[in-house]
């Protein structure tokens, strides 16, 4: 019974639309503002979060040791290292390297460091390690005879952890707040659909016809309102998201390239979906609270 | 087809509509209400198709009680009437043959079946060649030929017309009413309500019921 009714319901959401074009396309506009809102928001978490995760695995830290440790000693700390919980790779530096390293992130400054009588720079272990364990792994190395000093940049890792927090949190409570918008601009336009409709309703009604009849255009013109403002955003979303990333990217240097399209494959299949059930509900809603139908 | 013993309405706010009253109609009939405006001709119809529920008595419409009915049953009840309107209702933004086939579209019929049937209901009210028009682009009189197939084309047991003529002029309010009287046959009964008297000074072939402030007076029996 449905499906021959199609043809009707599409020409009747078309009839409702029209009725109101200006506020309907107010509305149309409202709705892919947000949602783009929103996936500019999510996607932008998104790429904070992966960065600030691949900084995490990339992080290394430096144990001193004490410089009297004889070098059986020094070994032994070194396999004592690698059985640390949490320890993934421990790695001897020694102190040429370290001067090396400094002459190179020096560059053409590196001559101070001819300045020095003797070499400033010591002998120590890298390691890198599994950041969800990173608190224990500090705590087991306190335990650890021999080491004289932790270099772990704790303090620019918690805050790189607190900044995702914090953004993760405010994305989700503005991403809340526009979707309770379009859900109340998407109840909005139907009510007015069927409040501009009320004599064709009426009509309906004493021919006879039942509520899903009735109820089913305003339904789809719901979920196609959201479904297509979706779609739009999303296509609008891609380009600019994509040249922020590229940007970012170009700027600071060590950040890597993100694999974007897993991402946008994502939206596709469950964003999507989201907004049509959305705009379903928003549909539903309107029509249950007014005693106009 | 319909009973009504005692039936009065009273609205919410005191308004005594329809004073007590005690009427029987049968099947094939034509009815004419007639009355000045106020006279609780259209509250009658609307107790007919359950608009409003009679606020005493017992009102049956083709075998439906109405006091005592919920909303599924009115419904159904609905889908045996036509109702035609003064204002015609037809939906525009849709054209003539979709406004016709919207009375058949949530009844378990087939497509062919529908088409068919409003096909044959333009063709009766002269509206054919119009069959892909908008009502948005018809006349006064057309208007109301669509609102009339659309009442008729499921060939309803009853069909009731609230003032069919109030916007039409003469020459047309006339073949308004000889097209709704040219429905009446051994399965449909037809009522119409119109204050206008002189368009049915006719000596045969219909019922008459006078109304006035609410007061319903059967003055003719055939």
């Amino acid at each position: 019974m449905g499906l021959k009714n199609t043809g009707y319901f599409l020409n009747e959401i078309r009839v409702i639309l029209l009725k109101n074009k200006m506020s309907s396309l107010l509305s149309f506009f409202s709705i892919i503002l947000i949602f783009g809102i929103v996936i500019v928001l999510v996607t932008s978490v998104w790429m904070l979060s992966n960065w600030v995760s691949k900084i995490q695995d990339e992080a290394e830290i430096s144990i001193f040791y004490d410089q009297s440790l004889e070098p059986v000693e020094v070994d032994a700390l070194f396999k004592a290292l690698q059985e640390v919980s949490g320890i993934e790779s421990v790695r001897s530096v020694t102190a040429d390297e370290a001067h090396d390293r400094m002459s190179n992130l020096l560059d053409d400054q590196a001559h101070v460091l001819l300045l020095f009588d003797e070499t400033p720079f010591e002998p120590f272990f890298e390691i890198t390690f599994n950041f969800d364990h990173r608190e224990t792994m500090l705590l087991a190395l306190k335990d650890v005879h021999g080491i004289s000093y932790i270099r772990d940049n704790r303090e620019i890792l918690d805050r790189l952890a607190d900044l995702e927090k914090v953004a993760e949190g405010m994305s989700l409570g503005i991403g809340i707040a526009m979707l309770v918008a379009m859900f109340i601009i998407t109840s909005h336009v139907i009510r007015e659909g069927i409040v501009g409709n009320y004599e064709h309703i009426k009509t309906l009604k004493l021919l006879g016809a039942p509520d899903w009849f009735i109820n089913t255009p305003y339904v789809i013109e719901g979920a196609i309102l959201t479904g297509i403002s979706a779609l739009i955003a999303y296509g609008l979303s891609i380009p600019i998201m994509e040249s922020i990333h590229r940007g970012v990217v170009e700027t600071v240097v060590f950040l890597p390239l993100l694999e974007m399209n897993k991402l946008w494959i994502k939206w596709a299949l469950y964003g999507l979906p989201t907004a049509f059930v959305l705009g379903l509900l928003s549909s539903y809603f309107s029509l249950k609270t007014p005693k106009t139908t | 087809m319909i009973e009504a013993q005692k039936v009065e309405l009273i609205y919410p706010d005191g308004t005594q509509a329809i004073k007590p009253f005690d009427l029987t109609i049968g099947k094939g009939e034509l009815w004419y209400i007639t009355g000045p405006s106020g006279s609780g001709k259209t509250s009658f119809l609307k107790m007919l198709v359950g608009e409003v529920i009679p606020t005493g008595g017992i009102l049956s419409v083709l075998k439906t009680h109405i006091s005592e009915t919920n909303g599924k049953s009115i419904r159904r009840l609905r889908q045996d009437i036509g109702p035609v309107f003064q204002d015609f209702r037809v939906l525009e933004g849709h054209t003539v043959f979709e406004n016709i086939r919207i009375g058949m579209r949530f009844l378990k019929i087939s497509r062919t079946e529908m088409n068919q049937s409003a096909m044959e209901i333009l063709g009766r009210v002269g509206l054919e060649h119009k069959a892909n028009t908008l009502v948005d682009h018809l006349s006064w009189g057309e208007r109301q030929r669509v609102g009339i197939a659309r009442a008729s084309v499921r060939k309803p047991k009853l069909i009731v017309a609230d003032e069919p003529t109030g916007n039409l002029d003469h020459d047309n309010a006339v073949k308004i009413l000889d097209l709704l009287e040219s429905f009446v046959s051994s399965e449909t009964t037809v009522i119409i309500t119109t204050h206008a008297t002189h368009l049915i000074e006719k000596p045969f072939g219909h019922q008459l019921i006078h109304m006035d402030l609410g007061n319903i007076k059967v003055e003719r029996e055939v």
